[in-house]
Order: C-alpha cells, then sequence, then structure tokens
C-alpha cells in the first residue's frame, strides 16, 4: 500500500467521522426543537365511543355510505404504541374498509393501569367482552378479526378458543414461530430478564421500549430521518407528515407487567405458542383449533418482527381456506404507506368481501 | 407487685431504670428481652446492610464493566464504519456530496444493525439493564438513554482496548 493511499485513507476515514459527528450533533439537536412543536393534530376517521373496560376503549367508525357486508370487522391493535397508526391521514388502513363498506370497530388499549394483567386477562376477558359488544351491536352472530402484529398473535388465540364468535380471521405479522425470529428483538428477547426488569419496575416503560426501537434502524430512523427534517424544514407537507409520525413513535404507553413478561418468556423465549404449549388461563392453546377462513400478511422487509415467524401460522392451523399474502414492505409500510393504500388494503378488501 | 432493676441492662445509660411489673403480667418483661434481642438483631442488620453493600458495589462493578464493553463494541462498529466508507469512496471514481451522505448513512446501518443483531452485543445489554433495573429501581435512570446514545458514542472519551 503506497504512503500516499493509505494518507489518502486516513484523511477519508478522519473526514467520514467527522462529517458523521456532525450528523449526530444536528439529529440531537432538533430533537427538542420538534418537542416543541407539539401543536401537530392528528385527524382521525370519524368515531364514535361504544364500550369502555377501565381505560380501553372500542371505537365504532361512523360511514356515510351504506353498509354492504354482513359480517362486521373488528380490528385488534398490539399494546405497542397507540392504533392512530392504523388511521393515519390519507394511508388509513381503517378508512381503506370503511370505504369498502365494512361495518368497522377498534380496540383502543388506552393505558394500562394496572401491571396484572395477563394473555387470559388481555383475550378472555377484555378482547371476548369487545367482541360481544360488536357482536351486540351490529346484530351479527360473528365478527371477522383483524389483528396487528401483537394484536395478530393475541386474535389467533381468541379465535382457537372463540372460534364460534369468529367469521374471518385475518392476521398482519404476527410473532408465531419465534425460533425463526432473526430481528433484534428476537435476539434481545434470547438474553433478556424479563423477570427482574418487571419484577423491580411493574410495567414494561416506554423508555426500554423506545431503546429496542431505537436499535432497528439506528441511523436510518434515528439520524439520517431528522437530517431529512432539517435539510427539508421549508416543505410544510413534509414536516407535517414527519411530525405526526413522531408524535405516533414517542407516544409509548407502558405495557403491563405480567402480559409483557409472559409474551416474552412464553411466546418469544420458549415458543410455546408454535408448539400448542401455551397455557392461556385454564386453556393450552391449540393451533389446530382454527379452523375459519384465515389470511395471513407479512412483510418480506418487516424488521420488528421475522416474515418467517408470522407465516409460520399458516402451516398450523387446519383451516381449508387459508391465504397467505406477502408484500415488499417493512412493518410499519403493511398498513401506513402509500404502497399499502395503493396495493395492500384492496386486497384484504376483495378477500374480506367474498367472505362476508 | 414486684420490682425489677434493669440497671444491668441499661448500664451504659449510668442511671437507674426501674419498672414494675404486675406478677403474671410476662409481656412487659418480654417485650423488654425482645428489646435486648433486637439489639442482636440490629446488629445481624448491620452485617446484612454491610452485606447488601458490598453485593450493589459488586453489581455496580459489574455494571461498569458491562458499560465499558457496551462502549467498546459501539467504538469497534463506529471505526468498521469509518473504514468501509473510506474503502468504498477510494474505490469508486467520484463520490458526489450527497452520494457520499448514502454511502455513510447505508454503510453505518448495516454495521451497527449486524452489531445491534448479534447475541453477544445483545447479552451485554440485557445485563447492563438487568444491572441498572436491580441498583435504580426505575427505567429513567438508564445509562443507555435513547437519545443521547450517539452522544455518547462521539462525546464520551473512549478508552482504546488494550488487546
Amino acid at each position: 500500500m503506497s504512503t500516499d493511499y493509505s494518507t489518502r485513507r486516513s484523511e477519508l476515514i478522519k473526514q467520514t467521522q467527522d462529517e458523521m459527528a456532525e450528523l449526530c450533533q444536528r439529529a440531537l439537536q432538533a430533537g427538542p426543537t420538534l418537542a416543541s412543536m407539539a401543536n401537530i393534530k392528528t385527524a382521525e376517521s370519524p368515531h364514535k365511543v361504544i364500550y369502555r373496560e377501565g381505560k380501553m376503549r372500542l371505537l365504532h367508525y361512523k360511514t356515510r355510505l351504506q353498509r354492504t357486508h354482513d359480517t362486521p370487522i373488528l380490528i385488534v391493535y398490539a399494546l405497542i404504541n397507540r392504533y392512530q397508526i392504523l388511521d393515519v391521514q390519507d394511508k388509513s388502513m381503517v378508512k381503506s374498509l370503511v370505504d369498502s363498506g365494512f361495518d368497522v370497530y377498534l380496540i383502543d388499549w388506552g393505558t394500562p393501569s394496572d401491571s396484572k394483567s395477563t394473555i387470559d386477562d388481555y383475550v378472555n376477558y377484555y378482547l371476548d367482552a369487545m367482541v360481544d359488544v360488536v357482536r351486540k351491536t351490529s346484530g351479527s352472530e360473528k365478527v371477522s378479526l383483524v389483528g396487528y402484529c401483537m394484536g395478530g398473535t393475541f386474535s389467533a388465540i381468541y379465535t382457537s378458543l372463540h372460534k364460534s364468535k369468529v367469521k374471518n380471521l385475518v392476521t398482519i405479522a404476527p410473532p408465531v414461530d419465534c425460533s425463526k425470529e432473526t430481528t433484534v428483538f428476537g435476539t434481545i428477547s434470547k438474553h433478556i430478564d424479563i423477570d427482574t426488569i418487571i419484577d423491580n419496575l411493574r410495567n414494561m416503560p416506554p423508555e426500554l421500549q423506545h431503546l429496542f426501537f431505537f436499535m432497528l434502524k439506528p441511523f436510518k430512523h434515528h439520524i439520517e430521518k431528522y437530517n431529512q427534517m432539517v435539510d427539508r424544514h421549508e416543505d410544510e407537507l413534509f414536516i407535517n407528515n414527519s411530525l405526526r409520525a413522531e408524535r405516533w413513535l414517542w407516544d409509548t404507553p407502558p405495557i403491563s407487567g405480567e402480559v409483557f413478561r409472559q409474551w416474552v418468556k412464553d411466546i418469544y423465549q420458549r415458543n410455546l405458542l408454535i408448539q400448542n404449549s401455551l397455557t392461556v388461563g385454564n386453556n393450552t392453546i391449540n393451533l389446530k383449533n382454527i379452523d375459519v377462513p384465515f389470511l395471513n400478511i407479512v412483510a418480506e422487509q418487516d424488521h420488528l418482527v421475522s416474515p418467517e415467524s408470522s407465516k409460520a401460522l399458516n402451516y398450523a392451523i387446519s383451516s381449508k381456506d387459508r391465504t397467505l399474502m406477502s408484500f415488499q414492505t417493512g412493518h410499519v409500510g403493511l398498513c401506513a404507506s402509500s404502497y399499502s393504500k395503493k396495493e395492500i388494503w384492496p386486497s384484504v378488501g376483495e378477500w374480506l368481501i367474498d367472505r362476508s | 407487685m414486684i420490682k425489677t432493676d434493669i440497671s444491668n441492662v441499661r448500664s451504659r445509660n449510668s442511671k437507674q431504670i426501674s419498672i414494675t411489673l404486675e406478677r403474671g403480667n410476662k409481656a412487659s418483661l418480654k417485650s423488654e428481652f425482645q428489646d435486648s434481642s433486637r439489639l442482636n438483631e440490629n446488629s445481624e442488620d448491620s452485617s446484612c446492610m454491610y452485606q447488601n453493600d458490598r453485593s450493589q458495589s459488586l453489581q455496580m462493578s459489574h455494571l461498569i464493566t458491562c458499560m465499558s464493553r457496551h462502549q467498546q463494541f459501539l467504538l469497534r462498529a463506529w471505526n468498521e464504519s469509518s473504514e468501509q466508507v473510506a474503502d468504498k469512496i477510494l474505490a469508486s471514481k467520484k463520490v458526489g456530496k450527497q452520494q457520499r451522505r448514502a454511502l455513510q448513512i447505508d454503510t453505518f446501518e448495516r454495521v451497527f444493525t449486524n452489531l445491534f443483531c448479534s447475541s453477544e452485543f445483545c447479552s451485554n445489554i440485557c445485563e447492563m439493564l438487568k444491572l441498572q433495573t436491580v441498583l435504580f429501581k426505575q427505567s429513567s435512570q438508564m445509562y443507555f438513554q435513547v437519545k443521547e446514545i450517539f452522544g455518547k458514542i462521539y462525546g464520551l472519551p473512549f478508552e482504546e482496548e488494550s488487546n
């Protein structure tokens, strides 16, 4: 290696480090400015709250269109961050389903008021109560469950136990076979001492969730994103959309301690669900009990839940009518992107229309 | 009525203390014995506290080791990313400013994501989290604060690994 080459290389390394440090500092400085712009309003599809359970709410979406399908849809969101990501302006999954003529309901889990609720409480008490309210309100004996991420896993567990109330099951990127997890979450969960954390902190606090989010795409999501916002600060539409996304990203309620303990230990570490060995209340979950029409939606570029973990559900159930739709997008891109509006939700709508 | 002199028990107070006991009322007497036995318990408490302090001190020491390892992971990735960027720039004919930034972000992202997905890094960070949780009992005092990480990567006086 010539001296010139070696010198040039050293200069480039130094230059790269200086430039990256500047980008990092700039992103860090952008934070407080962005935080002060709190007056960003998120527009949600019109709805009314038809049921409350503690801080949980069941939303019923309004429409001026005639509802043309008999089976109502109940959307089951995850316990991580809030449901508004499913109802993002002009990319709204909720609006897409409402505009397709469905009677749509959604569970807002709210902020947990206790740390003791387990998967059993969430599935057999809260979710079951919400399903019953939807059945009563709509006059339909059965509902179509549409579960996102953790909500997808809960919906599958629910269907295995209460299939008489479920007409169709749609899961979006559900963690199922965690032996196939290769994401940061998957690796972290193998090592985390969840007992010590929950025993001491009671709930899974937002700060720790942010830490794990941060590790997912550190430079693209936490450095370049903020630099883009600084660079494009005069582009009002871009800034408003970005700030809305920021608001969702940092609006993180704690996760109830016991449900998170069981989630990490039984679903991720012991991988009990796919082995039909997960205990929920007095029941052992057997995924073979699921025999309703089933649609599984996965993202090939999902960095939160490995698509292979989700796909396993298609082979674990006994439904004759089962479909796997795989899309070239990421986890959030499945439900809140121009791509999902154009490609995913029309396909899901068609699948549901044929079965509702 | 009997009179009991317990001056020996409280001799350090160097004054005579008399208590009056009703015959058959052992409760008060028992409580005195309990008080004196509590002195022993207290001495055991002190020992226990000492052990707790020692255990905390060991945990803190372990935490510092983990934090140091954590910083070294990050520093290594930081250097490796910079070297890869330099090599890519040297291998290409001309790289514009925008291309260079994209190259930097992509390269750093890939190297750091590989690091964050590694078992070695995750097991260390989980150990840090466990120790911090036990020591501080609250998440707000977590060393590894999200918004500060890159400030720490660049701003902390890293110590180079000895071998």
